[in-house]
């Protein structure tokens, strides 16, 4: 957000700098998305327009760099959903298991009103959500073959430090364990964990967890969309053409990060495969039952709004 | 004045170290435990323990201040003759408490930040406002242990000069 | 401008003696004020949020477990110990000491845990057994490094997150390298001990069986941390924990040397010291990310692609430039800037991808004992409440071309990474 893109009115000649932070890698569909992003953005401004993309959490962690799109020193930012929890309620419901039976299906249900909707609700943590990117589907990658729940039972799984997440290991009888995500491949090859989750199935390739825990289960227990976000003080000081901008370019960035999401993990799958891998499929009924307590406890009274979970449901149905 | 709110910090800092680097020992330990003997989850433990270390951190950043025990470059310095090499220590440790100064004032400011966003923590959700004050504390600290050390170099400048007139 | 403000004050407040965090966190704010970058307020961000690892909580737990094992007696027992078993060889400790950061490196990836862990008992070895403080310093930073290139390594995680290379290939890779690194590091330390007539004592099987009985305890202490490791029940920097739980146990109750005061002043230097590293690294995180929003460290990879052709002269001012970068940034933000950057030019210039990042591991691993910062410096002055300037002299400049001589040989030799993993496929 250099000094040239403050003022606000979109005068003649004005130029814009902005950047943009990912999580992920360079390479990955957030990087390639967001590269786009910025290609289309410049090329609609007629060059006006200027977005630094910096891939591979470069420019900090997920926390500090939304805590940087707050204060305006960071412009947009693609950003896991699960990692918005800490300054929101408005994401956690993402958080539920099972919520979407699929990929496909999530995409489809996140441009329905009751999600649209999340995405408005931060603009009161400063920020101005512009739509839905992903983050993935969940899968469990173990150093033996899980079937069913049964094999699961009392292994050690890698989880996210999120209260409901772990929840969700514990309801289908595994034991979760909180590792730093950098601490994941040795301490499985150690021991410390049997299993790795709460991460999506390209993770499984790109971090390299197939090598040390090659059974891969198809679980599908958690989708992670990952919104695209502006800065709320970058937002608010554009003016409306260049606003309407900004949802076009975004809006055809996010089609093409789809893309690229479903080339890699088929890709990706392929090459695992190749490498040793094996892909696991599961009857989902039996884990979806299992997971019912974690409704239970988190939605009403734990903090997740019924109302809404019932609204994107009604959006799923639809979808299906 | 200054040497008694010195040494009141140096006695809290030496008591806020000893209890939470012991805590954090303990949760980390306790973790271990609960994982491979109880083989019972224990989420907060990284969290905890993370924070705690925080803490240490900044609060050891201030006994630092104190003890003189922040490591600089000092063969530049080392090279000027004894007179000026006084001068210029007492002119870099006012500079370096005015960093401090700067500092102590940013991160109230982000500390402010922080409380207006209303951020939580994953799994202990604590407000991390709490978890950030250790960084005003620790710098608060650090300057009056800087204004003690740069009252006493003075000091010993002027005794010294007396000395040499009498 | 903003690049050369960045380091010029970096410059102007180190030459004036000032702490080596303040001239990287004051290099940082001043450079966001002269770009009107961000807010200034993003810098104290920064500062929080570069020390909020528990993958970095194992430099406070090392160092306390380092103060608790010498206050508790545990350290002395270890090195009458290791002198009981050693002193008779020329250069008998310093080899031990850089053995021990071998082993130890072959568990924990962090070089600074290593340094602190294993420096706390072995620098006081070495002074008692005849070695000049300046050379016990200097080996002990400089040895740390091994755990970086000897597998399992944090730092390799992150290099093949950024490119796609296969962990079991970097892992496999790195064994060689770091074991000849090492061997060269050994080889100067027997050459001091001899040329500077170190003095042996004799083997004494008595002695050397009393020293094992009283220093079981003591013994217990490493093959616990690395058994536990090892056999998967915690992972490094929990074992960082236990080894205080144990220190603390062993010198309270068994050895009985540490009272309630003594504890009190043992934790407080703990926590002073591992305030000075931390303080470092929270300041130098502020440096960094100047250096990320610059892309200082991009644009003069893209330059060097630029101008040459030849794989030689392109590996060469590789090394060069990583080197330098090595002495201002932390590894893993500069390997996940670099990296993507120089991979895909790899196969233009015919260079496999991990021959090329056992190459950056290597120069970055130097970098961590280059001043003014080289982070392993620092740990080591603070064993000994040295000057980092103490730290600077022949020692280390040795140990450096050690380095260098290992990165030239592993530069122009591939087979010697590229030996093992070849059996994976
Ligand atoms: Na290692
Ligand atoms: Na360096």
């Amino acid at each position: 957000s250099g000094g040239d893109s403050s003022g606000g009115e979109s005068a003649e000649g004005q130029t814009y700098e902005w950047t943009a932070s990912s999580g992920l890698a360079v390479g990955s569909s957030w990087d390639l998305g967001l590269l786009k992003f910025a290609e289309l953005l410049n090329e609609r401004s007629n060059g006006a327009i200027t977005l630094t993309v910096h891939s591979g959490a470069t420019l900090g962690s997920a926390k500090e760099t939304l805590e940087g799109v707050q204060m305006g020193s960071i412009d947009f930012i693609v950003e896991s959903s699960a990692s918005l929890s800490n300054f929101t309620d408005a994401m956690s419901v993402f958080d539920l298991p099972y919520l979407f039976p699929d990929a496909a299906t999530a995409r489809k249900a996140l441009s329905g009103e009751a999600a649209q909707g999340q995405l408005d609700a931060l603009e009161s943590i400063g920020m101005k959500g512009i739509n839905y990117w992903e983050n993935g589907i969940y899968a469990i990658g173990a150093v033996k073959p899980v079937k069913n729940l049964a094999d699961l039972k009392g292994m050690r799984v890698r989880s996210i430090d999120s209260p409901l997440q772990a929840d969700v290991y514990s309801a289908l009888g595994a034991m979760p364990v909180v590792l730093a995500w950098g601490d994941i491949y040795t301490s499985i090859q150690t021991g410390v964990a049997d299993a790795v989750s709460s991460t999506a199935v390209t993770n499984m390739y790109t971090q390299n967890f197939y090598e040390v825990a090659p059974y891969i289960t198809l679980s599908n227990h958690g989708y992670s969309p990952a919104p695209l976000i502006c800065s709320k003080s970058l937002w608010d000081s554009l003016s409306e053409d260049i606003q309407q901008l900004v949802m076009e370019c975004a809006e055809e960035a996010r089609e093409y990060h789809y893309q690229i999401c479903d080339e890699q993990l088929a890709e990706y799958m392929a090459e695992m495969e190749a490498n040793g891998a094996e892909f696991i499929e599961i009857d989902q009924t039996e884990w979806e039952a299992a997971v019912q307590p974690v409704y239970e406890k988190y939605v009403g009274e734990g903090g997740i709004d019924p109302v809404l979970v019932e609204a994107i449901q009604t959006d799923v149905e639809a979808v299906e | 004045m200054l040497k008694k709110l010195d040494q009141a910090f140096s006695k809290v800092e030496g008591f806020l170290s000893v209890v939470l680097f012991l805590a954090m020992v303990a949760i980390v330990c306790w973790s271990v435990i609960c994982r491979y003997a109880l083989k019972i989850p224990f989420l907060q433990s990284e969290e905890l323990a993370r924070y705690l270390m925080i803490y240490i951190v900044y609060i050891g950043t201030s006994i630092g201040v104190k003890s003189k025990s922040h490591i600089g470059v000092e063969v530049f310095v080392d090279m000027l003759p004894e007179k000026i090499y006084k001068k210029v220590r007492i002119f870099t440790e006012i500079l370096c408490m005015l960093m401090f100064v700067l500092l102590f004032v940013l991160s109230l400011q982000m500390f402010n930040h922080l409380i207006m966003t209303k951020q939580m923590t994953t799994t202990t959700q604590i407000p991390t406002a709490v978890v950030f004050f250790c960084l005003p504390m620790g710098f608060f600290m650090g300057i009056i242990h800087y204004l003690y050390s740069i009252e006493t170099m003075i000091k010993d400048i002027m005794h010294r000069k007396e000395e040499i007139e009498a | 401008m903003i690049t050369a403000t960045l380091f010029l004050v970096f410059a102007v407040i180190t030459i004036l003696g000032m702490p080596i965090a303040l001239a990287l966190v004051g290099g940082g704010m001043a450079a966001i004020v002269a770009g009107d970058l961000m807010p200034l307020f993003t810098s104290v961000q920064k500062m929080f949020s570069s020390v909020d690892s528990f993958t970095l909580a194992a430099i406070p737990f090392f160092m306390l477990a380092g103060a608790l094992m010498s206050s508790g007696g545990i350290s002395r027992r270890l090195i009458d110990f290791a002198n009981a078993a050693v002193g008779w060889m020329p250069g008998g400790l310093g080899v031990v000491t850089i053995f021990s950061c071998m082993l130890f490196g072959c568990l924990c990836g962090s070089p600074t845990a290593t340094v602190a862990a294993i420096g706390a008992v072995m620098v006081p070895a070495l002074e008692q057994g005849g070695y000049s403080r300046k050379f016990a310093l200097s080996t002990i930073a400089a040895a740390g490094m091994l755990g970086t290139i000897i597998p399992p390594s944090t730092v390799m995680i992150t290099y093949c997150s950024a490119t796609g290379v296969s962990v079991g290939s970097m892992f496999m890779a790195g064994i060689v390298p770091g074991i000849t690194l090492g061997a060269l590091m050994i080889a100067f330390a027997i050459f001091y001990g001899v040329k500077n007539r170190i003095p042996r004592t004799k083997f004494n099987i008595r002695k050397f069986l009393s020293a094992s009985y009283h220093a079981i305890g003591a013994i217990f202490m490493p093959i616990i941390i690395l058994g536990g490791i090892y056999t998967g029940i915690f992972t490094p920097t929990e074992s960082a924990a236990v080894a205080c739980a144990y220190g603390l146990i062993v010198g309270c109750f068994i050895y009985r040397e540490i009272n309630f005061k003594g504890l009190v002043e043992t934790v407080k230097s703990a926590a002073a010291s591992s305030g000075m590293i931390m303080f470092i690294v929270a300041c130098a995180g502020v440096f960094g990310l100047l250096m990320t929003r610059e892309q200082i460290p991009a644009h003069a990879a893209e330059f060097i692609m630029s101008i040459c052709s030849n794989k030689v002269v392109f590996l060469l001012l590789v090394n060069v430039l990583l080197l330098i970068v090595g002495c201002f940034m932390d590894t893993t933000p500069a390997i996940l800037i670099i990296a993507p950057i120089l991979f895909p030019a790899l196969s233009a210039y015919n260079i496999d991808p991990v021959h090329f990042g056992i190459i950056m591991l290597l120069n970055m691993c130097i970098g961590m004992i280059t001043p003014p910062l080289g982070i392993n410096l620092y740990v080591a002055a603070t064993l000994r409440q040295a000057k980092v300037g103490e730290l600077v002299n022949r020692h280390l400049l040795k140990y450096m071309i050690c380095c260098l001589v290992n990165l030239l040989l592993i530069t122009y030799i591939p087979q010697i990474c590229l030996w093992l993993p070849s059996f994976m496929e």
